[in-house]
């Protein structure tokens, strides 16, 4: 099966919802999402008896530059994929419920910005990648900016824009040096990860790619766009820029710093680390009191990538293999937590906490399986969130106790900032306000949401074991040293 | 026994509680009250007769039932299997987590009647015991942690089981967060045992020291220090031990069976288990005495002055874990293990005998609106006096042999320490039987339209109060020491798993022991019934000495809570919200808004793009990025 039609389904999916009556534009989205989830099904099971099963692309495009249209997919970048379009399906259900206006070009955005982020995950050529990577930010500006609510909006979504696209820039330099590092100009994954580069110019690589990444993923201090941004956006995009969007940034460092620049990373990968691990402490204590439930979710979503960012750069198997299975599980806690902002949002209209209280009585549905979600996030053990924080940590660890401690910190502040949000929305005394349980479509949804987060925390093994081959990849030109 | 049934047997008796749970989950709606308690019951009960097999099996072997699962991660060198182990020491503890489990399941099916909440109760119950018996079945540290946090996770559930009365609720996120605390220390315990022996399965890490790899001394030292302090947050010890009276929260059986029986002597457990390690520091071994006794006298001290019956109880844990935590600190693994198994039988019995009392009086758990019950709650009345003696150690009351063994390690330790040991014991006496006394003797001081409707307790809640008596009386047949001609038949059964320094006193020096402490019980005994029947001195009536520094210290439990509230809960949160008004928008934000001037700039111009006519500018994005595409493909 080819890869590329991971691109394509999206992508003309969006074309005909364009050219469609704004009636069927909901159906379609979903059908196409659904329809892209069961193709990266079969493509991995295919993987699975096969691991050459998935055939790539490469085509010569910019002659000149040297540049290929390269895509291609080995363990890792398949588990990316599953990520971003079982999320993007989550996404479009999300919208369901809510009157969407101009639900043409609300999807087709949304599918646009599915292909992209899509193609960041299966380029193989480094210009190719570039190129995805700073078109999946174009839809998500525009989503925000449109169907987005909240007084700052504009200012945040300007920030937000410009912010990524200028940390990008940067990277694009370094690519472009990488590009023609070499005899020929090539911008190939595998010329650029057999280059043989200087120690001072692996770190000014280093730091170009990483800033960028810092800023996409965010870490503390490149933070300052994200929690306006997730606030204000609505829920189905707040749901793709946390659960996808920052794992583009956390791929990236996987794929592209890690085997390219392994000696920057092993010198001065501490010091990034030092930041990430930082910000877990830094946004689980400011998540304390945060009376915003959506705000509060930035500012977790924040806690939880920054210790998969630090996972990435102790440069080992288990904080590789860790990372993946604590992305698969992010993008899912991540998603199903702000689906529940938005049902909450649903009922009374507001994020504010303190508004609600006492919902358990009536709705016992809704209750248990945001407490499931809630224990995902926290990271108790048997659910998602535990094995691949556990792995971070141990690795963590032996790569530097203080780093290991502050990320840690989130072990004991997660229970606190969930516990006393989920007290204050869900328990207390009856509140006079009868309402009805989830119904329908929510219902389902956060029930197939706690079933992942349950079953990937009991059998978590395969994520490792798709992903064991890339990994030694990775791991190769540091081992080799 | 066939070897496959033998496979099978422990995954059935781990695996029927959780059915139970999602059972409740599928078809719980649907069941009435007694069926669902019956159910539940019925769950557990299966489970404790396949826990008696494979005890008989492991008896009659001697060797350990090993079950490997599936592999819970397989990575490189991170392996963790989802990996059981029933040896000498695990199946003890399954014996006694099922077995008290099926007694509290069925007592719990009067108590709770009538409760909306009837049929969850019981589906967490049954999660609770899963998760205890995933804790203790475990192979590996890793799995045992998935046990460890799961039964906090149910504590939660149960604690907050009223989730409409907000104290309650505080009380289960308390409970939770400080288990975490303790958790976070035991996690950093965890990844200091990976780095030094590159795996996390106990067989593993064993055969490593038995080997004589190169060990270095100050990491098992730091490993063991860090899993102790874990100890400390589950086992309610100094300085986490504060969210356990809290628990009292939840329903009494609650009480019983996760604040007193099992839940709370997992940090036992875990250093039971990992004993080899600790044999090997020193250190931390004399730290766990120190604390383990400091927390035994601390607690009983403030257990003088609570008038909630179920507060003096929580108390009363709270010193006898310290008193097996100073045992084990002393090496006594044996003695601890055994006192954890008796205590577990007459706190069990005494919390339950609580619940009957506060079930008779219609939810009263105030002990200076009791008194002279023994005329209405005979049945009751006789058991809880059965757990009191066998609390305070009177002989031959199981807690006799149990802390008699406790006693006789400290004394061959230093007799200072003995002497120590023996005041926590004392203030055990007295505080119980104040308890007692206030409850069940002297004048009734109930309303009287209270006390028109005290009545016995029924059947179903008094059978399991009769089987825990019977355990509370013979309990300490299962360890009887040389000294009265016994074998010491538990330390040798789980001699395999916890080897003992085989010290003795002789035999004269030990009678002289247990006559002094035996005469020491009586007299302060004595003091207590002279206080509180003859002179019928009723709680409410020492506000004098309430008013004396040291009576009101007592009454307010040292101030430990308002304490901790004052130096780390409003800190934090005082920080949270500096950290968000000053550093996060003043500094970063300022910080950022360089690009910030940038932006304002910059949006004048993009505003322009912004027609409305998204749908053009969508179309002309996508053919834009089509066209590139083509046009690259065809020049090239």
């Amino acid at each position: 099966m080819n890869i590329l039609f991971v691109l394509l389904i999206p992508f003309l999916s969006a074309l005909i919802i364009l050219l469609a009556s704004y009636k069927l534009s909901q159906s379609l989205a979903i059908l196409s999402s659904a329809v892209s989830v069961v193709v990266i099904g079969i493509m991995l099971a295919l993987f699975g008896q096969d691991t050459t099963a998935i055939s790539s692309i490469d085509l010569p495009w910019i002659a000149s530059m040297g540049v290929h249209f390269h895509i291609g997919a080995d363990g890792m970048s398949l588990l990316m994929i599953l990520i971003c379009n079982v999320v993007a399906l989550i996404s479009m259900y999300v919208s369901l419920g809510d009157q969407i206006h101009n639900p043409k070009q609300y999807f087709a955005l949304i599918l646009f910005m599915q292909t992209f982020m899509n193609g960041v995950f299966v380029a193989q050529d480094l210009f190719l990648y570039y190129i995805f990577w700073e078109l999946a930010l174009i839809p998500a500006y525009f989503l925000l900016l449109i169907w987005g609510k909240g007084e700052k909006l504009r200012p945040a979504t300007i920030k937000f824009f410009l912010f990524t696209l200028l940390g990008s820039l940067l990277m694009l330099i370094a690519i472009v040096w990488l590009g023609n590092a070499g005899t020929t100009s090539d911008y190939s994954l595998s010329a650029i990860t057999g280059l043989e580069i200087d120690a001072e110019t692996q770190l000014m690589i280093f730091g170009a790619f990483m800033i960028a990444y810092g800023i996409k993923t965010p870490i503390f201090p490149f933070h300052s766009w994200q929690a306006d941004t997730y606030t204000f956006a609505p829920a189905p995009v707040t749901i793709l820029l946390s659960a996808v969007m920052s794992k583009m940034a956390l791929y990236s460092i996987i794929r592209f710093v890690l085997p390219v620049v392994p000696d920057a990373v092993a010198e001065y990968g501490i010091y990034f680390m030092y930041a990430a691990a930082f910000g877990v402490l830094y946004a689980s204590i400011i998540a304390l009191t945060q009376n915003d439930f959506k705000r509060m979710l930035a500012y977790v979503s924040m806690a939880h990538v920054g210790l998969i960012f630090a996972g990435i750069l102790t440069y080992s198997q288990a904080g590789l293999s860790g990372s993946m299975v604590q992305m698969v599980a992010h993008a899912i806690n991540s998603a199903g937590l702000f689906f529940i902002a938005n049902l909450l949002f649903k009922i009374k209209n507001t994020h504010d906490i303190q508004a609600f209280g006492g919902l358990r009585q009536y709705m016992p549905v809704f209750a248990g399986l945001y407490m499931v979600t809630m224990f995902g996030s926290i990271g108790v053990p048997m659910t998602n969130g535990f094995i691949g924080e556990f792995m971070i940590l141990t690795s963590l660890y032996q790569y530097d106790v203080i780093v290991a401690l502050l990320a840690g910190s989130g072990v004991i502040l997660g229970a606190v900032y969930m516990l006393r949000s989920y007290k204050t929305i869900m328990l207390g005394p009856d509140q006079n306000t009868v309402q009805t349980d989830i119904i329908g479509t929510d219902k389902y949804l956060l029930y197939s949401i706690a079933f992942v987060i349950l079953f990937t925390g009991i059998f978590p093994a395969w994520i490792g074991q798709l992903c064991e081959t890339s990994i030694q990849n990775i791991l190769q030109p540091y081992l080799q040293k | 026994m066939s070897s496959d049934i033998l496979h099978n047997l422990p995954v059935v008796a781990l695996l029927l509680p959780l059915i139970g749970f999602l059972g409740y989950l599928w078809y719980g709606r649907w069941l009435s009250e007694k069926q669902a308690g019956t159910l539940a019951s019925s769950w557990v009960v299966v489970s404790f007769i396949l826990s008696v097999v494979l005890f008989f099996e492991v008896l009659s072997t001697g060797t350990a039932v090993q079950i490997h699962l599936f592999d819970w991660i397989n990575t490189g060198k991170f392996q963790v299997p989802f990996a059981l182990q029933v040896d000498q020491l695990s199946v003890i503890m399954m014996l006694l987590i099922t077995g008290v489990g099926s007694l509290i399941h069925i007592y719990s099916i009067g108590y709770m009647h009538g409760d909306a909440g009837f049929n969850r109760f019981f589906s967490y119950l049954n999660l609770f015991i899963f998760f205890m018996l995933v804790l203790v079945m475990a192979n590996n540290y890793v799995l045992m942690f998935a046990g460890w946090e799961g039964v906090g996770l149910c504590s939660y559930l149960l604690i907050g089981f009223w989730y409409k009365n907000h104290d309650y609720n505080a009380a289960a996120n308390k409970a939770f967060i400080m288990n975490r605390i303790g958790d976070l220390c035991l996690l950093f315990g965890l990844f200091m045992i990976f780095s030094q022996f590159g795996s996390f399965v106990y067989a593993d890490i064993n055969l490593q020291i038995s080997n004589n790899v190169a060990i270095n001394t100050t990491v098992i030292t730091g490993i063991t220090l860090l899993l102790f302090a874990g100890a400390t947050g589950k086992s309610a010890q100094l300085p986490l031990y504060t969210w356990l009276p809290d628990a009292m929260a939840g329903p009494t059986p609650v009480s019983a069976l996760i604040h007193a029986a099992t839940m709370v002597t997992a940090g036992i457990y875990l250093i039971i288990r990992s004993n080899i390690l600790f044999a090997l520091a020193p250190f931390t071994n004399d730290i766990i005495m120190i604390v383990g006794l400091t927390t035994a006298i601390f607690a009983g001290l403030i257990a003088f002055k609570q008038n909630d019956i179920k507060k003096v109880l929580a108390y009363s844990t709270v010193s006898q874990l310290g008193l097996m935590f100073f045992a084990l600190g002393l090496g006594a693994y044996g003695a601890a293990f055994f006192h954890l198994l008796t205590h577990a039988f007459f706190k069990a019995l005494l919390f339950l005998g609580a619940g009957s009392v506060i079930h008779g009086l219609n939810g009263e758990q105030d002990i200076r609106n009791m008194g002279g019950l023994k005329r209405y709650m005979k049945s009751t009345h006789i058991v809880f006096l059965i757990g009191v003696l066998a609390i305070i150690a009177l002989p031959p009351f199981a807690g006799f042999f149990s802390k008699d063994n406790i006693l006789t390690a400290a004394f061959i330790k230093s007799p200072l320490l003995w002497v120590m040991a023996l005041i926590s014991g004392l203030l055990t006496v007295f505080y119980m039987l104040r308890l007692y006394f206030v409850v069940f003797q002297g004048k009734e001081r109930m309303d009287s339209k209270v006390a028109s409707h005290i009545h016995e307790s029924p059947m179903v809640m008094l059978l399991p109060l009769f089987v825990l008596a019977i355990l509370s009386v013979f309990g300490g047949l299962m360890n009887i020491p040389e000294l009265f001609h016994g074998t010491k038949w538990l330390e040798n059964f789980i001699t395999p798993i916890v080897s003992m320094s085989d010290v003795h006193l002789d035999h004269s020096t030990e009678w002289m022991l247990l006559g002094f402490s035996l005469v020491a019980i009586l007299v302060v005994g004595y003091i207590a019934y002279h206080k509180y029947v003859r002179s019928s001195i009723v709680p409410e009536s020492e506000i004098q000495t309430d008013q004396m520094p040291l009576g009101r210290l007592l009454k307010d439990k040292f101030y430990v809570d308002e304490l901790y509230n004052a130096i780390i809960v409003k800190p934090i949160f005082s920080i949270s919200k500096m950290v968000m008004s000053f550093f996060e928008e003043k500094v970063i934000h300022q910080i950022t808004n360089g690009s910030g001037q940038l932006t304002l700039f910059l949006s004048g111009a993009i505003r322009k793009t912004q027609n409305g006519f998204i749908s053009y500018y969508l179309f002309a994005m996508a053919l834009g990025v089509l066209g590139i595409l083509t046009i690259f493909i065809i020049l090239s």
